[in-house]
């Protein structure tokens, strides 16, 4: 078996430490420092990453926050104006409608109280008219003169009579 | 037909003699193999490196997922201390493994398959572990060979039993990677050597040399795994006695 002869020992010895000593100053040296740094710069690259996610979305959420407080407040803002508009108008309406009320209240009074004086000019007129009439009709139906006073009591009493039955 | 041990057999490449004594230290095929070993290793990692990008490419990514195996086998049998270690826990490995797996390349040389070299590999460990337990623990490194609990009466029993076992680290880890290269290599040769004696019917030992191939691929990987984690443990056990 060429493994148990002892002449080749030596030159396997050589040259096992002549290349495994390098491999492993290598190794130590200059790859595996290069694959820690790799793994040590992606971690941070990945905690940094992560890191700043997290910021950015609580940046996100404070935004929303902001967002819909004001969104809520322009809401109340804007009820609150219809709200006020709205009352504005119906006081205004009720403003006009009760001037129109006095307005057309007054006029009515007016109307009325035109009516009235009407009325009682005609009623006046009236008395006049009958007045001449008894003494023209008094008269000629009675041939003789009356006078303007018993024309006017006559009448009187005759428009008070009329009225008491009205 | 060639004998099967003649793959182990050692030939001188470029011959050189070493002082007055003259001692043959020749440029042979197993120094060639294992300057191919160091140098495809170094390219492997260093190459593999060279842009060291925070996303990894396929060459950088295999290059980081060795040392991300030997880093967590280290961690899962010896913890954070051993991460002083590691740069030589790694070259070990990585230069069983490419020693195992050089050999499988048809007309190689296994250097692993000779009984010097992984005793010398072996050696190195079981003496570093040895004066690292020493420098650790001093006197008190004695302690290992009494198992805790263990009655008065049989430690004339006991430490015996133990400093042989200690004592034979090296000799198994040593013959294990040995003998598995040997066997296996040795196995393919014979049943290679069917294929031809066989005529038309060697085709059934030439299927079974494609299978077995297989299974040394895997046996070459395997017994560099087991001999790394082999040397994890003895360095947790000196870092940490029981």
């Amino acid at each position: 078996m060429p493994q148990l002869d002892p002449s080749v020992f030596p030159t396997q010895l050589f040259w096992l430490a002549l290349t495994f000593i390098p491999l492993y100053l290598i190794m130590w040296k200059s790859a595996l420092p290069r694959v820690t740094s790799v793994r040590e710069a992606r971690r941070a690259r990945i905690d940094a990453d992560l890191e700043k996610a997290s910021t950015l979305r609580a940046e996100a959420e404070s935004s929303l926050a902001d967002y819909e407080k004001t969104m809520a407040n322009a809401a109340a803002k804007a009820q609150a104006t219809i709200r006020e508009a709205a009352q504005k108008t119906a006081d205004a309406a009720t403003a006009q409608r009760e001037e129109l009320a006095e307005k057309l209240e007054n006029q009515t009074a007016e109307a009325e109280r035109r009516i009235s004086e009407e009325k009682d000019r005609a009623l006046a007129s009236i008395g006049g008219i009958s007045n001449d009439l008894t003494q023209a009709a008094g008269a000629r139906l009675l041939g003789g003169d009356i006078s303007v006073d018993e024309a006017k009591a006559a009448v009187d009493s005759a428009l008070a009579s009329a009225g008491g039955t009205q | 037909m060639a004998s099967p041990l003649h793959q182990f057999e050692i030939h001188p490449i470029i011959p050189i003699q070493l002082g007055d004594a003259g001692v043959d230290v020749s440029f042979t095929n197993s120094a060639l193999f294992m300057v191919l070993a160091m140098v495809l290793i170094s390219g492997f990692m260093v190459l593999g490196m060279r842009r060291s990008a925070i996303v990894p490419g396929r060459w950088q990514c295999a290059a980081e997922m060795a040392y991300e195996f030997i880093a967590n086998m280290l961690r899962d049998t010896v913890g954070q201390e051993g991460r002083k270690y590691f740069p030589f826990v790694f070259t070990v490995f990585m230069f069983v493994l490419f020693g195992n797996l050089l050999g499988m390349v048809p007309y190689s040389f296994t250097f692993t398959s000779h009984i010097v070299v992984t005793f010398a590999l072996a050696f190195i460990i079981f003496v570093g572990v040895t004066i690292l337990g020493f420098v650790k623990h001093g006197f008190h490194f004695f302690s290992f060979f009494v198992p805790p609990g263990t009655p008065l009466p049989m430690y004339p029993l006991l430490i015996p039993i133990e400093v042989i076992s200690y004592l034979s680290r090296p000799i198994s880890l040593s013959v294990r990677l040995f003998a598995n290269m040997l066997a296996g290599h040795t196995l393919l040769k014979v049943i290679a050597g069917f294929v031809w004696a066989l005529g038309v019917f060697g085709i059934l030992p030439l299927a079974f040399v494609v299978a077995l191939t297989g299974l040394e691929i895997l046996i070459a990987c395997l017994q560099a795994y087991v001999f790394t984690i082999l040397t994890c443990l003895y360095i947790n056990d000196a870092l940490h006695l029981h």
